[in-house]
């Protein structure tokens, strides 16, 4: 049997809506066992696909496929044997901290974009209050990229990517001056490897155009080679992008949840939402290990999460797939050699929804290199794999001077996809006080300030049916970011110095990392203790010894501000602690 | 306003290097700074409480601080100077010497010398580096790290280990972690011999029962939080794992002891060429760099395997700056490359400095030489010491000679056994350097060792 | 009746390999380079004897644990023993490398003693050094702080 409507549809075969039709021929067409034991209906305007497939690959492939028949999402529910459905794991910790409580809008998710949400609605004099079930803001896909703030040439044309993308790209550079966070604009080369690829300009041009992105250039072989010094190879010319930026992407989500928290927001870290509870279709109260809360709004904001935290809300019309990327980090003593972001154009786009990857030259002068991109299952799969190291290679092959030895480490990140390939960045049909920012994948981080601006509209409209929506007096754009020594000349520094010897302490030798620094971390208005966190926040431990040598430094600056034992201080929170007590105990 | 301080030679780093290159150079009449990272000298041998130090330089099984402390004393009696938890941000050369940015507590201070030394160790290998694939969990680190936790801060990092890597910090850290109570389930290392010395092997894990796994290595880590257990597989001959002999190890703790990189980074800054082979400055027989004025020395230049060696370098790098920030006329300098065969890891020096050897030869005309002090070697007849590695382990031993590019021979030794865990050392008189490289001139000037490996009998 | 072991010596990092042969309470070594060579694998081949190095926990001092080993061997096979007798012990400074820290340890007639100097904890750990941030070794290095006291036992 092929491809049929779920029973429970009510939809004899014949009289099923065409679109069901055509999406079982089309699965059919393309799954290796004929699409048998498949069902198909369909729930709230979206194509519901039930039943088993032989691989991870192909359930994704029969849900781009899906994506393509005008629906209103896509929710793939089928199940791939060795892939089991994952659940989530909520922290240990228990406490009663949200419960009773009361907040007008309530974020699910402290990644980039419920951060900067948490942020642009402090605007206005709603109570905010931001969920994260980590130990810290961009736990996850936030801190898991490469920094890069797109320039929008690779979305594509009409989709909410390539607009919120050219929008946010020009939000960021003023935002990043508000919040105290390094940003650089280098620009962006594609480089013509053949004279055949660099026939391609005039299509490249058009697209750059039709999405608005700002700036676009030819450069000819000498110009790459003079503006490129160590641009490998036989170059014919380059796509150039100015617009396109960097950025440190858990430094930018760390500032926007400060600056949040400093204007009147709460953010619970270690709170997972567990479940919703809906009275006459709205969200009544959202259950967390800490308790359950009122919201006058929710935002989903939960990344790799959003499709399971919108079923929480009885919303799922979207569902997500998981597209792991790898990338690796180059000593900092390789940015020298690169000026500009820099990548290979993907001529042949069938199976790529992504930019190609490339070499990034990051604030901090690393490189970064990647990333790659591959349909695994996984939300929080962040194990690394041989050969996407290898594949990495080719990127590093671009310029001269650089060579993966000079790797100092790797790491994958996980991109929420949805089947559409593109944001969901809308108020819920179904529940009238939701909204999704969802399937946020690249270019997420450089979309994020523009998609935070429209979804507090839209909180802001759906507030302004329960309560007066005003502007928050005293709001204030500014943060004032903790002092980096290393960035200071040497009578600043020396005067910061005499002012808190701490900050002439370096606790970590690679990054040149001050106790007081790590101080400043830990005692934030968003005040973290994992190693983790003081890393993001201080790049203690990210250097080439790789925390060999700072790491017991910082484990005794965090127990000494934290009052935790020594040994229970965490890597990421509890379940993590780095040792598991004094010598001289109990022997085993 | 920051600090200003000036004198004749900065010594970076105060580990057994350091100190004896600070105390060398204080003996020989030069002014210096020591410069110190952490709270208290003595450097990682300050975390080394195990035995085997001193038996070449005090003829005594010594622990790591017992060692430390002699030159430590040393220091303290010559009334030198140490800038404690200072770490220098900038160096860079001015006016025919070197100025340096420091920090420390007490804010900036600009260090202006004739003469650096650099003294700076070495780190360890990470797990990103040995590329070892799946979870980031807590329990992941490296065996100095290790030993810092249970012989510093007291702290036991896990109940179940399994090592990495057979190199002597690891094998030293089987036996503490054993000690204190921790079952460590194995060393696994992916080449065919270990990395550490005999005897530490015996010492560490034998004494222990604790098995070494040779030819096998750790693929992949597995646990969220915490480490829950690790893969290893055998490798071949390639280091490359053999598919199928995969086994999952239970542990919460995997420990590295996969090598050692000299730090480098300040030399990098100032633009001294360093040696692929050894990672650290190429220098010649005074622990002089290519970039004048810039000495070198222990770990720092290549990774030793026994601090009194790493001490050795130190005071010829102290005196040899005591001597270039002295006064008058330096001899000039003449350098010749010291070319090692293939057989050889690596040899330091890498140069042979024609000038100072003929100024040594002839009497001492380095001016502050001649004050050397009981216990070190300097003075006029200072020998030039040569160390090195063999790339194999030869196990019929090797004959290793020295010669001159036209085939004079300056040293010849058989070698009974050569490993390349081992280092070797041997050295020359100025006056053996001197007169055979009398007739060197011009481009083709250099000297040769070679190594001619022997059949086992 | 005699037996032939082959030990690895630890007397130094050349590592030899002994031959011991065992004839009654009597060892003949061979393959050694040294006189300590000898007698270490003589004893290696009757009873394995050690040093034990390890630490014991320190209060109210700088660090958390001095270091101490013993002045003699004791059997290999009771040195876990012996850890375990350590464990319990917990000591304030000041001390200094060479000073006793367990008389007779185990009854085996080694002591333990202190290789690292042990000083108070100074409450200004993160407070600034002496304005010029340069001082004489003796007065605040720590380690160094001991000038001339190698050998200090009273």
């Amino acid at each position: 049997m092929l491809v049929i409507p779920r029973k429970d549809t009510n939809a004899p075969r014949d009289r099923a809506e065409p679109r069901l039709r055509d999406a079982a021929a089309m699965i059919a067409r393309r799954s290796r066992t004929g699409g048998r034991g498949i069902a198909l209906s369909e729930r709230g305007g979206s194509i519901v696909i039930e039943g088993q497939a032989p691989s991870y690959q192909e359930k994704v492939e029969i849900g781009w496929a899906a994506a393509k028949l005008g629906f209103k999402g896509v929710v793939n529910d089928l199940s791939v044997e060795g892939a089991p459905e994952e659940t989530l794991s909520p922290p240990l910790l228990a406490d009663s901290a949200l419960e009773g409580a009361y907040y007008d809008v309530v974020i699910v998710g402290g990644g980039v974009i419920g951060s900067a949400v948490a942020r642009e609605l402090t605007r206005l004099d709603l109570s905010v209050a931001l969920l994260e079930k980590e130990s810290d803001v961009a736990a996850h896909t936030s801190s898991r990229n490469d920094g890069m703030v797109h320039d929008g040439f690779a979305a594509k044309p009409g989709s909410k990517k390539a607009a919120y993308n050219v929008r946010g790209n020009r939000l960021w550079e003023p935002l990043c001056a508000e919040l105290g966070v390094e940003f650089k604009r280098p620009g962006s080369l594609i480089l013509f490897g053949s004279a055949l690829s660099a026939a391609a300009y005039p299509v490249m041009a058009e697209r750059a155009r039709r999405n608005g992105v700002d700036g676009w250039e030819f450069w000819s072989r000498a110009r790459v080679a003079a503006e490129e010094p160590n641009v490998a190879g036989d170059q014919h010319g380059a796509f150039f992008l100015p617009s396109a930026g960097v950025l440190s992407p858990y430094k930018a989500t760390v500032a926007l949840a400060e600056s949040a928290i400093m204007n009147g927001a709460r953010v619970f870290l270690d709170t997972c939402v567990l479940g919703m509870e809906l009275e006459s279709g709205r969200i009544a109260r959202v259950r967390t290990n800490r308790g359950a809360c009122r919201a006058g709004v929710v935002v989903n904001a939960a990344g790799n999460w959003s499709d399971v935290v919108a079923g929480m809300a009885g919303d799922r019309f979207f569902s997500l797939h998981q597209r792991r990327g790898t990338e690796a980090i180059l000593d900092a003593d390789t940015g020298r050699h690169l000026r500009h972001i820099m990548g290979m154009p993907r001529l042949v786009q069938i199976k790529s929804k992504t930019k190609g990857g490339g070499l990034v030259p990051t604030v901090e002068g690393n490189v970064l290199v990647g990333p790659t991109a591959a349909e695994a299952p996984g939300r929080e799969d962040y194990s690394t794999r041989a050969w996407e190291l290898r594949e990495l290679e080719k990127h590093v092959r671009l310029n001269t001077r650089l060579a993966m030895g000079q790797a100092i480490t790797y790491f994958a990140g996980v991109r929420p996809c949805t089947y559409e390939e593109d944001f969901v960045v809308e108020r819920s049909e179904r529940v009238p006080n939701l909204v999704h920012a969802a399937g946020i994948q690249s270019p997420g981080l450089a979309s994020a300030p523009a998609i935070a601006e429209d979804v507090a509209r839209m909180v802001a409209e759906i507030a302004s049916g329960f309560r007066a929506v005003r502007p928050r007096d005293g709001w204030k754009a500014r943060r004032s970011a903790a002092p980096e020594p290393r960035r200071l000349g040497p009578e600043a520094r020396n005067a910061l110095i005499l002012g808190n010897p701490a900050y002439g302490r370096i606790v970590c030798r690679c990054e040149e990392v001050s106790e007081g620094e790590i101080v400043d971390a830990v005692r934030s208005v968003l005040p973290v203790s994992s190693m983790d966190a003081v890393k993001r926040r201080t790049r203690a431990g990210m250097g080439r010894c790789h925390g060999g040598f700072c790491t017991p430094r910082v484990m005794e600056i965090v127990a000494r501000e934290t009052g935790s034992p020594l040994w229970a201080v965490t890597k990421k929170g509890p379940g993590s602690e780095l040792c598991v007590g004094p010598t001289k105990g109990a022997r085993v | 306003m920051s600090r200003r301080i000036d004198t004749d030679v900065v010594v970076l780093g105060a580990g057994p290097a350091g100190l004896a290159a600070a105390c060398a150079a204080m003996e020989a009449g030069a002014r210096v700074v020591l410069v110190e990272r952490e709270e208290r000298v003595g450097g990682i041998l300050k975390q080394c409480v195990h035995d085997g130090f001193g038996l070449v330089r005090y003829r005594s099984k010594l622990s790591g601080p017992e060692y430390a402390l002699r030159d430590a004393d040393r220091f303290a009696a010559l009334g030198g100077a140490v800038m404690l938890e200072a770490f220098v941000t900038k160096a860079e050369r001015r006016d025919g010497g070197f100025s340096l940015s420091c920090v420390d507590k007490g804010g900036v201070v600009e260090l202006s010398s004739k003469a650096l030394v650099l003294a700076t160790g070495c780190r360890e290998r990470t797990d990103r580096q040995v590329f070892i694939h799946g979870d980031r969990p807590a329990g992941i680190l490296t065996a100095g790290l290790a030993q810092y936790m249970i012989n510093v801060q007291g702290l036991l990092p896990g109940r179940r280990a399994l090592i990495l890597g057979s190199g002597d910090i690891g094998l030293i850290m089987a036996r503490r972690m054993t000690l204190e109570g921790m079952e460590v389930v194995g060393a696994h290392e992916a080449k065919p011999e270990p990395s550490g010395l005999s005897r530490n092997v015996r010492q560490c894990l034998e004494d222990f029962s604790i098995p070494l796994e040779l030819s096998s290595t750790v693929t992949s880590v597995r646990g969220g939080r915490r480490v829950e257990g690790v893969t290893t597989a055998r490798v071949d001959e390639a280091m490359r794992p053999i598919p199928g002999t995969e086994r999952d190890v239970e542990c919460d703790t995997l420990v590295l002891s996969v090598g050692l990189i000299p730090e480098n980074e300040l030399a990098r800054s100032l633009g001294v060429p360093l040696d692929p082979a050894t990672k650290g400055p190429k220098v010649d027989q005074s622990m002089h760099t290519l970039v004048d004025g810039v000495f070198a020395c222990g770990n720092a230049v290549h990774v030793n395997d026994l601090a009194d060696y790493v001490s050795e370098s130190g005071e010829t790098a102290g005196r040899a700056a005591a001597a270039y920030a002295s006064p008058g006329a330096r001899p000039e300098r003449r350098l010749v490359p010291v070319e090692a065969g293939p057989g050889f890891l690596y040899a330091v020096p890498q140069l042979v400095d024609l000038g100072s050897a003929a100024a040594e030869a002839s009497g001492g005309a380095t001016g502050a030489g001649s004050a050397g002090s009981a216990g070190s070697t300097g003075g006029a007849d200072e020998r030039a010491a040569f160390y090195f590695r063999s790339r194999a382990t030869m196990p019929g031993g090797a004959v290793v000679r020295m010669a001159t590019a036209d085939g004079t021979e300056l040293y010849k030794r058989r070698y009974a056994v050569l490993r390349p865990p081992e280092m070797e050392r041997f050295e020359l008189s100025p006056h053996a350097l001197s007169e055979a490289l009398a007739g060197m001139r011009g481009d083709g000037a250099r000297l040769v060792v070679g190594m001619e490996r022997l059949e086992p009998k | 009746m005699s037996e032939t072991k082959v030990v690895t010596c630890i007397e130094c990092p050349r590592g030899c390999r002994l031959s011991v042969s065992v004839d009654g309470g009597a060892a003949t070594v061979t393959g050694h380079a040294c006189p300590k060579g000898e007698a270490y694998g003589a004893q290696e081949a009757i009873s394995p004897m050690r040093t034990l190095t390890t630490t014991v926990v320190a209060e109210g001092a700088a660090t958390r644990r001095l270091p101490v080993r013993t002045d003699g061997e004791l059997p290999l096979g009771r040195l876990l023993e012996a850890m375990a007798a350590i464990d319990p012990v917990v000591v304030r400074p000041p001390l200094r490398r060479g000073d006793v820290i367990v008389r007779d340890l185990l009854g085996l007639g080694v002591d333990l003693v202190a290789t690292d100097d042990l000083v108070p904890a100074t409450p200004s750990a993160t407070a600034p050094l002496a304005a010029s941030g340069i001082a004489g070794a003796a007065g605040t290095t720590g380690t160094a702080g001991t000038a001339g006291a190698e050998g200090g036992r009273p």
